[in-house]
C-alpha cells in the first residue's frame, strides 16, 4: 500500500506545471469578447462618467453595431432621474463627428454638488432614437448659470424678457427665472438663451433678473425697470 | 423522460457492461497437448478466474478459434507470462478439473487459481508429486461462553510439512502470510537452501492488486445551453436562442484498474475546470430585444467506467459516467432594448444567478490511447457529455416553477498518463 501511496506523491510531483495550464486556460477562456447583435438602428454602449471634479464631468460613449453613417445627431441627456431622455432631462448634442465609433462630450453646467445624477448617451437616425443604458454617478458641481445681457431692458405685464448667458439648462423645469418675486413663464430655453414671459401685475420698479438653474441663483448686472 | 428514468438505464447500462464488452484477446502462446506436443499460435488472454477455466488457442489470427477444457491438454502458457497446468484437484470435497497457474517451478511447485468473485486458492507440490491446498481457515474458540474467531492458518503447518527436509525455513514460514508475494519468495528460498545444481523458475512478475493512473489534460468544449422549459414561463427568458459556446479547461484524471481481475476494465475519475461565456437573445414581449451575457467558472467532476481494447500500442478506449457540473462563479447580464415607436431604450439587468449551481447527467467517452511506453501514455478522446439541473430562484424572476438548465457539450480531450 506504500508503494501506491509514494506512487501517488511522485505523480503530484510530476503536476508541478498544472498551475501554469489553469492560468493558460483562463487566460483563453477570458478573451473572449462579448457579443452584441446587429440591429437595424445603431447600438451605443454607455462608459462610465470620468473626470467628476466640481467643475463638472465627462461623458463617454461607444457606437457598438450599426452604420455610424446613418447618424443624424448625437449627444447625452442627465438628471437626477433614472431614464434621462430628451423630453425630460437636460441634453447636450455634440457638433463634432463620430470618430473611432466613440463621441464624448464635457458637462459643466445643471449639476448640483453632491447629488446622484444620470446621464446616457443618444444617437438619431431617420427612423430612431435611440438611448444607451442610462449610467449614474455622484456630482461634485459644476459652473453656476451667467447672466451677460438681456432685453428688452424695460417693460411690462405680459412682455417677453430675452436673456443671454451660458449654462442654462434646455430642460425648462430646471431654470426658474424672477423678477422681484415674480416668476416669469418660460417659453424657450437652452444653453444660452431664455425667453420669459412677464406675467400681469401691478408692481413697478427696477429690479434685477434673477436666474435659477437647479437652484443655483445667479443675478443680472444691470436692472429691469417693471412698469405698471 | 424522468431523470430517475434516466439513471436507472444508466445503472442498467453499468451493470451489464462487462458482458457487452467481454471481448476476446489473442495473445502469443503455446498449448503443451498430453503428447507432449507444443502448438505455437494464439491464446485467449482474460481474467483468472476464466483462464483456469478454459483455453481458448487459435494457430493464427485468422484461423477458428477451439477450446480446450483442463484435462484435455497438458497446460498452456503465454509468451513470457503466465503459464497453466491441468491439475486434478479437491475443490470443497469435489474432484475437479482446472488450469492452474504455475508461480513457482522448482524443487516443490506453487500454483494458484481463483473463482470469479472469490479468494485464490494456492497449492503446493511436493517433490513427491503430492499436491495440497494452502488454506487459512476461520474457527471459533470459546473462552467463558463466549465465541471468538480466529483464523486457523493450516498452511503454516502444511508448508512445514511439504519443506520438511529445510528446517531452517521453519521460523520464515511461521511469519509466511497466505499471498503471491510471500509464498513464491518461501517457495524460491527452499528450493535454494535444497538445490545449489539450477534456480528456480518463477513464471510471472504478479500484477499489482490495484494500479492508479494520473493524468493532466487539456479539453476543448462546445457547448450548447438553453432553459428547458423557459418557453412557457411569459417572461423574458422565453424565445431566447442561446449560441454554441467554445472555450477551454483543463484537468486531472485518475484512473484506478484491478489488473488482476481484468486488465481491460478500469473505473475513472475526473476533475475539470475552466470558464465559459454563454450568449443567446430573442424578441419577448414582442417589442423587446433581449441579449443574455452569462459567464461561469466551474469545476465538472466526471467518474464511470472505461473500457480499454488490451492489445497493441494504439488501444482504443470507450468510457461510460455520471458527471456533476458545479458553478463556482456566476456572472451574468440581460441586456435589453425597448422600442417604442422608434425610439429604443437600452438597459442592463443583473441576472447573475440565472443557471442553476449544480447540473447532473451522463458522459460518453471514445478515445485512444497510445501506449509509448510502460510509463507514459498519451491519449486522445471525443466525448459526450450532458447535464441537467434546477434553479428555484434565479434573480429578477419570481415564478413558482423552477428554471431549468441544460448543458450538451461535445469535446475534444488531450492528455497523458503517467
Amino acid at each position: 500500500m506504500l508503494d501506491y501511496i509514494f506512487n501517488i506523491i511522485s505523480g503530484a510531483r510530476r503536476l508541478k506545471f498544472l498551475p501554469y495550464l489553469v492560468i493558460l486556460v483562463f487566460s483563453l477562456s477570458n478573451c473572449e469578447k462579448e457579443k452584441i447583435a446587429t440591429k437595424e438602428y445603431p447600438r451605443i454602449k454607455t462608459l462610465d462618467a470620468t473626470d467628476i471634479n466640481e467643475k463638472g464631468v465627462s461623458f463617454r460613449a461607444e457606437v457598438v453595431s450599426g452604420n455610424v453613417s446613418q447618424i443624424k445627431k448625437h449627444g447625452f441627456v442627465w438628471s437626477q432621474r433614472d431614464d434621462p431622455n430628451l423630453q425630460n432631462s437636460d441634453g447636450t448634442y455634440i457638433d463634432e463627428l463620430i470618430e473611432n465609433n466613440s463621441f464624448q462630450t464635457r458637462v459643466d453646467y445643471n449639476l448640483v454638488k453632491d447629488k446622484i445624477y444620470f446621464f446616457r448617451p443618444f444617437v438619431i437616425t431617420d427612423n430612431y432614437t435611440v438611448y444607451g443604458k442610462s449610467v449614474s454617478f455622484k456630482s461634485l458641481g459644476s459652473n453656476p448659470p451667467d447672466i451677460t445681457d438681456f432685453y428688452p431692458k424695460n417693460g411690462k405685464g405680459l412682455d417677453t424678457i430675452t436673456i443671454t448667458g451660458d449654462n442654462f439648462s434646455s430642460y425648462a423645469p430646471d431654470n426658474g427665472v424672477l423678477l422681484n418675486n415674480l416668476s416669469l413663464r418660460l417659453i424657450e430655453c437652452n444653453k444660452t438663451k431664455l425667453r420669459a414671459v412677464i406675467p400681469n401685475n401691478n408692481t413697478s420698479g427696477l429690479f434685477q433678473i434673477r436666474v435659477f438653474v437647479s437652484y443655483i441663483e445667479t443675478k443680472s448686472a444691470e436692472y429691469f425697470r417693471l412698469s405698471e | 423522460m424522468n431523470l430517475f428514468f434516466r439513471l436507472n438505464l444508466l445503472l442498467l447500462f453499468f451493470f451489464c457492461i462487462p458482458d457487452l464488452i467481454a471481448q476476446t484477446d489473442f495473445r502469443p502462446g503455446y498449448v503443451i497437448t498430453n503428447e507432449n506436443d507444443t502448438l505455437k499460435g494464439m491464446i485467449d488472454y482474460r481474467g483468472d478466474s476464466r483462464n483456469s477455466q478454459i483455453c481458448v488457442y487459435k494457430e493464427n489470427e485468422t484461423s477458428a478459434s477451439k477450446e480446450y477444457l483442463p484435462g484435455k491438454i497438458k497446460g498452456y502458457r503465454f509468451l513470457e507470462s503466465k503459464y497453466y497446468v491441468s491439475k486434478n484437484i479437491l475443490v470443497e470435497g469435489v474432484k475437479k478439473d482446472l488450469f492452474l497457474e504455475f508461480l513457482v517451478n522448482g524443487i516443490a511447485n506453487l500454483y494458484y487459481y481463483r473463482e470469479f468473485n472469490d479468494n485464490p486458492h494456492y497449492f503446493i507440490e511436493k517433490r513427491d508429486g503430492q499436491l495440497f491446498e494452502l488454506k487459512n481457515t476461520e474457527g471459533l474458540i470459546e473462552k467463558n461462553f463466549v465465541h471468538y474467531s480466529h483464523e486457523k492458518k493450516e498452511y503454516i503447518g502444511l508448508l512445514k510439512y511439504a519443506f520438511a527436509d529445510c528446517p531452517q525455513l521453519f521460523e520464515t514460514i511461521d511469519n509466511t502470510t497466505l499471498d503471491t508475494k510471500s509464498l513464491v519468495n518461501i517457495t524460491k528460498k527452499y528450493h535454494n537452501y535444497v538445490c545449489n545444481d539450477e534456480k528456480c523458475i518463477i513464471y510471472e512478475k504478479r500484477l499489482p492488486v490495484i494500479k492508479l493512473r494520473f493524468a493532466p489534460y487539456l479539453s476543448m468544449n462546445a457547448t450548447s445551453f438553453n432553459f428547458i422549459n423557459s418557453n412557457h414561463l411569459n417572461y423574458y427568458y422565453q424565445e431566447v436562442k442561446y449560441q454554441i459556446t467554445s472555450y477551454p479547461s483543463i484537468g486531472i484524471r485518475m484512473n484506478t484498474s484491478l489488473p488482476q481481475t481484468s486488465e481491460k476494465l478500469s473505473f475513472q475519475v475526473s476533475a475539470e475546470i475552466g470558464r465559459n461565456y454563454i450568449y443567446g437573445n430573442g424578441n419577448y414581449p414582442e417589442n423587446t430585444f433581449n441579449e443574455f451575457h452569462l459567464h461561469n467558472t466551474f469545476l465538472t467532476g466526471k467518474g464511470g467506467f472505461k473500457y480499454t481494447y488490451p492489445t497493441g500500442k494504439l488501444r482504443p478506449t470507450m468510457m461510460i459516467g455520471a458527471n456533476m457540473i458545479m458553478l463556482l462563479d456566476k456572472e451574468g447580464k440581460r441586456m435589453q432594448d425597448a422600442n417604442y415607436n422608434g425610439t429604443i431604450y437600452a438597459s442592463e439587468y443583473e441576472e447573475k444567478n440565472l443557471i442553476a449551481d449544480r447540473l447532473y447527467g451522463y458522459n460518453l467517452d471514445l478515445g485512444i490511447d497510445y501506449h509509448l511506453s510502460a510509463v507514459f501514455v498519451p491519449f486522445i478522446t471525443i466525448g459526450y457529455t450532458s447535464s441537467t439541473g434546477a434553479n428555484s430562484k434565479p434573480a429578477s424572476y419570481n415564478k413558482s416553477e423552477p428554471l431549468i438548465s441544460k448543458f450538451k457539450t461535445l469535446n475534444i480531450n488531450v492528455g497523458l498518463y503517467f
